[in-house]
């Protein structure tokens, strides 16, 4: 399998903090991957880092083959790499059907020349939008809510929502970042379903997550990151038993103290 | 009275227009932008100089550039191309880093600079005295008498108006117009969907500017003279009024509003019996009761008259007719 997405040596610093030292890997088309590691360790700044809203300091970081770092967070994502937010992010005073609509726009068609000069095609194309995104949002549970303010949703449903938009917006890749944080665990088992429904939709995932029971039952691949540098990777079952790993997430010698008595 | 009748009429509709401007920058795209109305001034100015003959040249005390003698579209063609450029490098500067309150310090600031440049430098527009003798548009060929030219001109710019309406309805629910309003909402998850804020953001504000230059014309050629006291920053706070009152993001809402201030409010305030030995009264409650209009709004009714309107996407599996009318009485509030 090629890989999608490609980091090598990708560096970043706040002041003097180093958020990301030194960090390479890759990610494999059609796969969930999952990324994990203790708070601090540089897991969300990746994100941010790969999907533009902030600048590496140095390194490579290729998308489909293609040099991306440094790019404008929107044309890294037109050009098929997304993310999600730990916090939602609707757009509380439109529709959750408008929400939708918003993601499905692509290829220029929000030109303000066409939005004078041929409203009929545009029309067109919102129509058929339009009877997609009621089949996406059936499928998320959130068919009856579609003329309501996206600020009226519940957490979880807004959550939901996120997933629903990038179902529309037909995504390469895309990166979550922390999607079960807050939601109660009736709303988890939705949400597990909706990462596999992304995938399912050929939509290649890193899943950023605390809880590992998800990673476990959703990823192939697990890497594990600790002080902004990978410290392992391998198979979710490999890792609860990998020293490094358990040092990290519990500081170093418990393993050791549990052992020996 | 039918002429007063049709004065304010006249007013209300061009201070219509002005609001449409406003509130595709303020109430589609977000910006708190105070530069609306200097850029009406502006349009105002280039139409004048444009159409009028070419400045007297014994006279030192009335001097303003160009002096083109052209007609009403030249002059409105240059006006709305001024103020669609001075918008483009404004916005391009302050879109860029500047939000919310920040926003507004700057743009308010811009239109103070405009006043200084064009109060103190008397060769542009002939300083603080400021341009007069604008014709009327189209009596050169018409040749209509006072109160005949009056209704035909109210009919111009009600024609206007509704092309200007009509036009912004179309942005409106296009997916420019969709976008903008997400962007509004959230940039960040804009961006994140690969939508840029910054050139949707700077398009309206540049469309606002085209449609203040073309307001601007139609002002000064009703007034037929223009100065700097034409255009005080508190003519920009009676803009906001007509759009907290009318509706936020509602070009419905605007135009309402426009009526509801310039028609009932400040000129019903003008029937108020005089007090005796203070005649600024009248202005004074005026202002004041405009401002009391705004803030009953601001606290009880945030989204206006007519609040911003939404696609609502009738139930697929019925056709009853029925659901759609239940549908569009069951309007979304406005974000607060």
């Amino acid at each position: 399998m090629a890989a999608l997405l490609e980091i090598t040596g990708l560096s970043k610093n706040f002041g003097g903090v180093r958020a990301i030292s030194d960090l390479s890997f890759s990610v494999d088309e059609a796969s969930i991957t999952g990324l994990i590691g203790p708070n601090g360790a540089g897991k969300s700044t990746l994100i941010e880092t790969v999907t533009g809203f902030l600048k590496p300091d140095r390194g490579v970081i290729r998308f489909r083959s293609r040099e991306i770092q440094g790019m404008n967070p929107h044309r890294i994502s037109a050009f098929g790499l997304m993310r999600t937010f730990q916090l939602a992010h609707e757009f509380p005073a439109l529709t959750v059907m408008e929400n939708m609509l918003v993601a499905a726009i692509t290829d220029g068609r929000d030109s303000l020349w066409k939005a004078v000069l041929k409203p009929g095609v545009l029309k067109r194309a919102q129509d058929l939008d339009l009877v997609h995104a009621r089949e996406v949002l059936d499928t998320f549970g959130l068919l009856e809510l579609r003329n309501d303010l996206a600020r009226t949703l519940s957490g979880g449903q807004k959550r939901l929502l996120e997933f629903a938009r990038l179902v529309m917006a037909r995504p390469k890749m895309v990166m979550l970042d922390e999607p079960m944080a807050g939601i109660n665990p009736t709303m988890r088992a939705r949400i597990q379903d909706s990462v596999r429904s992304l995938a399912g939709h050929g939509i290649t995932v890193l899943l950023v997550e605390h809880n590992l029971d998800t990673v476990e039952a959703l990823c192939s691949t697990v890497v594990v990151m600790a002080a902004g540098q990978q410290i392992a990777s391998g198979t979710m079952e490999n890792l609860r038993t990998n020293r490094a790993v358990v040092d990290a997430y519990l500081g170093p010698g418990i393993v050791a103290r549990a052992a020996g008595g | 009275m039918i002429d007063y009748l049709v004065s304010i009429t006249t007013l209300a509709v061009i201070f219509a227009i002005v609001a449409l401007a406003l509130n595709v920058r303020w109430g589609w795209a977000g910006e708190f932008d105070f530069f609306v109305y200097g850029l009406v001034a502006v349009g105002a100015y280039v139409y004048a100089v444009v159409t009028l003959p070419p400045a007297p040249k014994d006279d030192p005390g009335f001097i303003y550039m160009l002096g083109l003698s052209q007609p009403f579209p030249v002059g409105v063609l240059a006006a709305m191309s001024v103020t669609g450029l001075i918008s483009l490098v404004v916005g391009a500067i302050a879109l860029r880093h500047l939000r919310q309150v920040f926003f507004g310090i700057t743009t308010f600031s811009s239109v103070l600079i405009l006043t200084a440049v064009i109060s103190q430098e008397t060769r542009l527009f002939n300083g603080y005295n400021g341009v007069f003798g604008v014709a009327q548009p189209f009596n050169d060929i018409l040749q209509l008498p006072y109160h005949q030219y009056n209704l035909f001109f109210l009919g111009l710019c009600l024609v206007v108006l509704i092309v200007v309406y009509l036009l912004l309805e179309r942005i409106f629910w296009s997916p420019f117009g969709l976008v903008l309003r997400a962007i509004r909402e959230d940039e960040v998850a804009a961006a994140a969907f690969g939508k840029s804020p910054y050139t949707a953001r700077l398009k309206a504000y540049v469309l606002g500017g085209l449609i203040s230059g073309l307001a601007g014309s139609l002002l000064v050629s009703y007034l037929t003279a223009w100065n700097t006291d034409a255009w005080a920053p508190q003519e920009t706070v009676l803009i906001f009024a007509c759009i907290i009152i009318g509706g936020t993001a509602n070009s419905r809402g605007a135009i309402l509003g426009s009526f509801v201030v310039f028609g009932l409010i400040l000129e019903g305030t003008r029937f108020l019996p005089p007090i005796p030995g203070h005649p600024d009264a009248p202005s004074a409650i005026r202002a004041i009761a405009i401002a009391l209009v705004m803030l009953v709004f601001l606290r009880w009714r945030p989204q206006g008259l007519l609040p911003e309107r939404h696609l609502i996407d009738a139930d697929p599996s019925s056709t009853s007719r029925l659901d759609g009318i239940r549908n569009l009485i069951r309007r979304p509030l406005r974000r607060s």
